[in-house]
């Protein structure tokens, strides 16, 4: 698939960085590969939380699976191998990324999201997918605090 | 103390439907709405969702396995009701493809409790009944059965203090689920195919506590959502200008714009009447309805042409085109192949109020039955009537154009057997005399008043069209073969329309 250009993504998730913003945030102050991957996994479960709802269980992993295979033909690691089961889904992300090296692992899972999110905007449209991912790349509070004075 | 319960009727945002439920939806009522897929069950409700779902008043929507709920959402994004700041906002979706996965209707219910109890919505939609059920016989660990399942869902959406609707297929005529006699609304939704055009269908069935609009009711579905169109009902008081029914006692009548034909007509057609222009092909009833609508714009009453010409802009005059362009005369034309009467009078009835036109040219009924789909043909003359009195209701004075084959055997007037619902009748007619084809006109009929019975000759000349006198040589004109009464010279009009 070919990825959409920075300003297309940047109508979508509304701050263009908020991907890399948020999976920082999550990899704490030592952003090693296992880190990045546990932060993959924290930022997957709140996509699941906010998506599910609306589309089910099995429409999240539908579009999951499919961001793992085109995000496999640039990281390798990531490919799927007929792993359908959503528990499966994410100990294969998660042990995926944490082989790598952080750098790595970081551009990874920020290449996974990216396509996720281009994925479900190109099935529902830029402003409907901004709108339900919002709450997902949010501020969290205590960044917040961190960030103040 | 007032001892009946208010009910408010909602606004469902769907044009035409309100209509035909009486008012609107029943705040609080439990909603069935079935149709066959694609027939546009989940349009509809998306459509009243967004159009009644705000602050203050939030819908929940419920999908099943029924639609891809992503699927859904695509496709329900391309009408130009759906609002995506409204989504997870005034509208919630919910998804319970993993409660029905195991075939368990009781988690499905209680889930929806669950929900519905969470949020306190004031409408919810369940779509679609049918995917639960056929889900659920895949199971053979069903806690409930089926029918039970859709009456405790029926009984629990009736319990809440929302409007709800269960979306689903079912037969509307065979076998109807227990869940139709629960139900306060039954909306169904039909779509026919007949050779090469689809027609859209909407009845509704049942709707506690209103009188709602009888019968099959057309719609289409297009970037804006469902349109329907009711049909036509016959108002004995409409509020509207009422139309003299009896030129006798004192009704106006207008001028036809042709001199000479008003008296023929026993001084002019009686307003609010509907009159028949019956002629073969060429005679020069497009011309008449033309001086009909340009007459009525010189004496300052709006006209609408209603054309079914694969070429209009070559049958219309430069002076009808004139007017049209000015905004003096509406036009309404169509080449559609799949309309329903009722479609057509919707429209003419919207522009007759905006324009305030008293005057409408149908132009002709040949090119209208055409226009009309194949469905719709053989209620044609009932719909006729409906629309002419429709018409006639709001005071609107309509003249038809029919196409008559020429016939000499037998004195016709219309092919449609509709020369009944009108109220006045001009046939025109060929006739051969001295080797030249000739045109003769006659009034056959002004109800409840006094008319010409006179064969008279006219002409059509850049002017219009010119009557000239009566026929008074021959005889046996009708039959096509005139035969000469007398040994005097033939009756010939001249140029001016003038018998010598």
């Amino acid at each position: 698939m070919a990825h959409r250009q920075k300003n297309e993504d940047a109508r979508v998730i509304e701050d263009d960085d908020a991907i890399g913003a948020t999976l920082a945030h999550y990899a704490g102050p030592t952003p090693d590969a296992q880190a990045m991957a546990n932060a993959t996994l924290v930022v997957w479960q709140l996509i699941r939380t906010h998506l599910t709802p609306m589309i089910g269980e099995r429409g999240v992993d539908v579009l999951l699976s499919r961001a793992l295979h085109l995000a496999s033909t640039t990281y390798a690691g990531l490919g799927i191998d007929g792993i359908h089961d959503s528990i499966e889904l994410q100990r294969h992300v998660q042990a995926a990324l944490a082989g790598q090296t952080a750098d790595r692992a970081g551009q990874a899972s920020h290449c996974l999201l990216t396509i996720f999110t281009e994925l479900l905007a190109d099935l529902i449209g830029d402003s409907l997918t901004a709108r339900l991912l919002a709450p997902v790349w949010a501020t969290p509070p205590d960044r917040t605090e961190e960030s103040a004075p | 103390m007032n001892s009946h319960v208010p009910i408010r009727r909602l606004a469902t945002g769907v044009a035409g439907l309100d209509a035909i439920l009486g008012g609107g939806l029943p705040e609080f009522s439990f909603n069935v709405i079935v149709g066959a897929p694609g027939s546009g069950k989940t349009t509809l409700a998306h459509q009243i969702m967004f159009a009644l779902a705000e602050r203050g008043r939030t819908a929940l929507y419920f999908t099943v396995l029924g639609e891809a709920p992503l699927k859904m959402l695509r496709y329900q994004q391309q009408f130009s009701f759906f609002n995506a700041d409204k989504i997870n906002d005034s509208i919630h979706f919910i998804n319970l493809s993993e409660e029905i996965v195991n075939g368990d209707l009781g988690r499905v219910l209680t889930r929806i409790a669950r929900e519905v109890e969470a949020l306190s919505p004031a409408l919810v939609f369940v779509d679609s009944f049918r995917s639960l059920i056929s889900e659920s016989q895949t199971a053979a660990n069903g806690v409930i059965g089926q029918q039970q399942f859709l009456q405790h869902l029926g009984n629990q959406l009736s319990g809440w203090q929302a409007t709800t609707f269960l979306v689903g297929e079912a037969c509307v005529e065979e076998n109807p689920p227990p869940i139709f006699t629960v139900a306060d609304g039954l909306i169904a939704l039909f779509q026919s195919v007949h050779r090469n055009s689809m027609v859209r269908k909407m009845q509704v069935l049942k709707m506690r506590g209103q009188a709602t609009r009888p019968g099959m009711h057309t719609f289409r579905i297009s970037g804006d959502g469902v349109e329907v169109y009711p049909a036509a009902i016959i108002h004995d008081d409409s509020g509207a200008r009422a139309a003299p029914r009896d030129p006798g006692e004192g009704g106006t009548r207008i001028a036809i714009g042709v001199p000479r034909l008003d008296d023929m007509l026993g001084g002019g057609l009686p307003a609010g009447y509907s009159m028949l222009v019956a002629g073969p092909s060429g005679s020069g009833k497009t011309i008449l309805g033309t001086a009909f609508l340009v007459e009525g714009v010189r004496r300052g009453e709006p006209g609408i042409i209603v054309a079914f010409e694969q070429t209009p802009s070559q049958s219309r005059t430069r002076t009808l085109d004139d007017l049209i362009r000015a905004g003096k005369i509406g036009l309404i034309n169509t080449r559609s192949l799949d309309l329903s009467i009722d479609e057509i009078v919707q429209h003419l009835i919207e522009l007759i109020q905006s324009m305030h036109a008293t005057r409408v040219v149908i132009d002709s009924l040949s090119g209208f039955e055409l226009a009309v789909a194949p469905t719709f043909r053989e209620d044609f003359r009932e719909s006729l009537f409906r629309m002419i009195a429709a018409l006639s209701g709001m005071g609107v004075s309509v003249l038809m154009t029919s196409e008559l084959e020429d016939r000499y055997t037998d004195l016709r007037f219309s092919p449609y057997g509709s020369a009944f619902l009108t109220d006045a009748i001009i046939v025109q007619r060929y006739i051969e005399i001295d080797s030249r084809l000739q045109r003769v006109m006659a009034v056959v009929k002004v109800r409840g008043s006094a008319h010409s019975d006179e064969l008279r000759r006219f002409e059509i000349t850049d002017d219009g069209i010119c009557i000239g006198d009566t026929v008074l040589d021959y005889e046996g004109l009708l039959g096509g073969r005139p035969t000469l009464r007398h040994s005097s010279t033939p009756a010939t009009p001249d140029k001016s329309g003038k018998s010598p």
